[in-house]
């Protein structure tokens, strides 16, 4: 059992039924540098296991970062955040304050974003727009 | 002695206040190093200029007015480390390597903001290519060694700070 897999499950679950996200590209656990945008990625930046002092474990804290591609029509033409704002919106409607949700490998005792996040990449003339959040998940 | 007796008062709140001002200055300081430590260690190391671009302001008395900074330290360590990599390459390539090409990889020192009655403490990553590595990009998965540092040391304040103000508060 990983609860790393368990996390990975509830967000692709929970991510891949939201309906209009528009994420034509897919979502992928991880770096995808050859999906069409707009897409979705989710990454965890961060573990740690809330022992009690028989080092019997309670759960596993987990930090994701979720992020929402969409790029600029052109090199030239400059674009917006616009949509990658609706689907990190849709997102976080979905998956924020979810609470005991069972998956194969655990159950996700809570899922809460701690933090928006926002970038502007540039790779070959296009600018990416990406919207996101940093969601702490606990796992059982 | 129905009637009589003697009162003593002690007003030890000002000393209470300047005892938790001191323990909390304290914390911060070990909180501060060793968060810049182990941010140190866990950072992804090629030149070992990231690792070394990582700096700490903290105040150094218990007012919170003074600070110490290894801003400059750091940004001379992580350049030289910066510019050792790129005259390699250079020599490699039997190129030769212009000025312009050394670059500062250090970002400007952060603004060290405290408002009244506040002790504060700050740790940051001075290369300004430190969010690629914690976040990854469109064609770099994520590395981070910041993030976990904080959720390691998360607990570390409350216990310095404990500790420090009850040894403080027994002696009063």
């Amino acid at each position: 059992m990983s609860q790393h897999a368990a996390a990975e499950q509830f967000l692709y679950s929970k991510i891949s039924t939201i309906s209009g996200l528009g994420a034509t590209g897919g979502i992928h656990a991880g770096v995808a540098p050859d999906a069409v945008c707009p897409y979705v990625t989710f990454e965890s930046l961060s573990s740690l296991d809330v022992s009690v002092i028989s080092g019997h474990r309670l759960m596993t804290d987990l930090l994701y970062l979720v992020k929402c591609y969409t790029v600029s029509e052109s090199p030239t033409k400059g674009g917006s955040f616009a949509s990658a704002d609706d689907m990190a919106d849709a997102i976080y409607s979905a998956i924020h304050q979810q609470q005991d949700v069972s998956v194969t490998d655990g159950l996700i005792l809570s899922c809460v974003r701690e933090e928006p996040y926002s970038e502007i990449e540039q790779d070959e003339g296009f600018a990416y727009y990406i919207r996101g959040g940093i969601y702490r998940i606990r796992v059982s | 002695m129905a009637g009589k007796y003697v009162k003593v008062i002690f007003d030890k709140s000002k000393m209470a206040e300047s005892a938790f001002k001191e323990s909390a200055s304290k914390a911060i300081q070990k909180v501060c190093l060793e968060l810049q430590n182990e941010a140190r260690s866990r950072a992804p190391k090629d030149t070992g200029a990231l690792a070394a671009s990582i700096y700490h302001i903290i105040p150094t008395d218990s007012t919170g007015d003074k600070f110490h900074s290894d801003y400059s330290q750091a940004k001379s360590k992580a350049n030289s480390m910066h510019r050792k990599r790129v005259k390699s390459n250079a020599r490699k390539q039997k190129k030769t390597v212009y000025a312009w090409g050394i670059k500062n990889i250090m970002a400007r020192k952060r603004k060290f903001k405290r408002g009244p009655n506040q002790i504060v403490g700050l740790v940051a990553v001075g290369a300004f290519y430190r969010n690629p590595v914690e976040f990854g990009s469109k064609k770099m998965s994520a590395k981070p060694f910041f993030i976990p540092s904080v959720e390691s040391k998360s607990s570390a304040f409350d216990e310095y700070c404990a500790r420090e103000l009850g040894a403080k508060l027994g002696r009063l």
